[in-house]
């Protein structure tokens, strides 16, 4: 578990209200130094409800947010955060590299800093060749990409990305994962939302389970584990065995013993997430 | 709020500004000169005084107040340009205070263009005295009304219903008010509707300028002070 002592982020008992819609319930969460921690939940869940009560677009009801012991409004003051907001496009009449100077800028950075941290954070993205090109001519995904530089440059303590890879191919969604990677390993905490639930399987270090409240939390594989099955696919005859590891040991050992392919499947983060939020297929 | 940070706010909406630069030059150049031509050959030399204030006003109340309310709504309603700043960094007053600097740099140079051009066009003489008092006004004027327009672009959800009325206000308040003609031409019911009209006050505001009538001038801009508190209280609502 890890140690509260360097919580970049707690956000304790947040409860928000839109007239009669409750869309955070009393939801408590923390990002440590060197995180990253993924916010999972169906549409309409409350995740970005939450996120901007983080970054500080919204106060909450009740409850309180505080990032390196700020309140966010101080917090963003110092330039401790980098945000790319959900559905985020940028400022598409200025130039690739203007942009993410522009968010460097208003973070506080010092001037001679801005041009060494602006074409760190186009090259980690892949957009160093791009810089003096004009937003507005780049693609849907290369925009992502500007955003998401734009919220790294310079390494913000605290990193938050609301679904940043929607829209994004393989390649450049790579180049964000490494991004994110690269941030974690220098210290920074990354908050991050996505409905790509493998993604979260790969980056992420502690995953909260969200449905207006907190469902349940912890890394992916103690996740994993809340299911307690495991699935042998037997190739030849198309049969499925989901069952607990004692007895699937004994289906090994008799698929083995036919010289019969299969294959052996554990539960996915995807697998945990129907079970937890259910099946829409399953309930028509 | 920080001033470094709505000064790097401004410098970035400035920078955009270049994919209007037609727009631009056309405000600032070829209006002016063709606006001034015709009054030269169709004016009634009589108001030709007024007419010049009212180029003035025109110039610096209806491009910021519809430029601000219009850019706004899409800013902030339109757009997610607002919530990647302000989740940024910028905080709301920086924001407002950047954009408005933008204006105020933009609006500039077509007034100043607007009088040296009609000293050219028209023959008529100012001094610099008369040339910076009307400047200084002039940006007065076009702060109050740029703070209408971000009151009005911020304030109302729906940006489609901004972009629509912000384009209608300006009818009546140019109109209606003693503009372009002194106010001793309406008819009396239309005169006491005009002295509710802030446009009233800046061509009071600008004539005092012009002709350099101090107690004139200050009257109209003590008007645009309390219009600029009502706004900013409006704005500070809108956050």
């Amino acid at each position: 578990m890890v140690n509260s002592e360097n919580a970049i982020v707690k956000a304790e008992c947040l409860w928000k209200r839109f007239g009669s819609l409750t869309a955070n319930e009393c939801i408590s969460i923390s990002a440590h130094e060197g995180e990253v921690v993924s916010i999972l939940g169906p549409n309409g869940a409350g995740k970005t409800t939450l996120l901007r009560q983080i970054y500080g677009e919204l106060r909450p009801d009740s409850g309180v947010v505080t990032v390196m012991g700020l309140s966010p409004k101080e917090a963003k003051g110092r330039g401790i955060m980098g945000v790319v907001p959900q559905e985020a496009t940028p400022f598409n009449l200025l130039k690739v590299h203007e942009h993410v100077e522009m968010l460097v800028r208003l973070r506080g950075v010092p001037r001679g800093m801005v041009k060494g941290c602006v074409d760190e954070a186009l090259e980690a993205v892949g957009l160093r060749e791009y810089g003096g090109k004009l937003i507005d001519e780049l693609s849907g995904g290369m925009k992502r990409l500007v955003l998401v530089a734009s919220a790294i440059a310079c390494r913000p303590r605290l990193i938050i990305l609301d679904e940043p890879t929607i829209g994004i191919d393989a390649q450049n969604r790579r180049s964000i994962w490494n991004v994110i990677r690269a941030a974690r390993d220098e210290g920074s905490a990354v908050i991050l939302t996505t409905h790509y639930i493998y993604e979260v399987e790969e980056l992420s270090d502690r995953v909260y389970l969200m449905n207006r409240r907190i469902i349940m939390d912890g890394s992916p594989s103690q996740l994993r584990k809340v299911l307690p099955w495991v699935e042998v696919r037997v190739d030849d005859t198309g049969e499925v065995f989901r069952v607990g590891w004692d007895e699937a040991i004994g289906i090994i050992d008799d698929l083995v013993r036919r010289r019969v392919r299969f294959e052996v499947k554990e539960p996915s983060l995807e697998d945990v997430f129907i079970k937890v939020f259910g099946d829409p297929h399953e309930a028509e | 709020m920080r001033l470094s940070r709505a000064m790097v706010i401004s410098k970035y909406i400035l920078l955009s500004s270049r994919s209007w630069v037609y727009a631009g030059v056309g405000f600032t150049l070829i209006f002016p000169v063709l606006w001034l031509t015709l009054l030269r050959i169709v004016g009634n030399p009589q108001y030709l005084q007024y007419f010049m204030v009212g180029t003035v006003v025109n110039t610096s109340f209806l491009i910021p107040f519809i430029g601000t309310a219009q850019d706004m709504a899409y800013i902030r309603r339109g757009s997610t340009i607002y919530t990647v700043l302000f989740s940024n960094g910028a905080d709301h007053w920086d924001i407002a205070l950047g954009y408005i600097t933008q204006t105020l740099l933009l609006t500039l140079p077509s007034i100043a263009s607007l009088l040296l051009l009609s000293m050219a066009i028209l023959g008529v003489r100012y001094g610099v005295a008369q040339i910076m008092t009307t400047l200084a006004t002039a940006l007065v004027i076009a702060l109050s009304s740029s703070l209408l327009g971000y009151a009005l672009g911020i304030g109302v959800r729906n940006y489609r219903i901004t972009n629509q009325v912000s384009q209608v206000i300006p009818w009546p308040l140019l109109l209606l008010a003693p503009v372009y003609y002194p106010i001793t031409i309406l008819p009396q019911a239309i005169r006491l509707v005009s002295l509710a009209l802030p446009t009233t006050y800046m061509a009071l505001a600008i004539h005092g300028s012009l002709v350099l009538n101090p107690m004139e001038l200050i009257r109209a801009v003590s008007v645009f002070i309390i219009i600029c508190g009502c706004s900013c209280s409006l704005v500070g609502e809108s956050f």
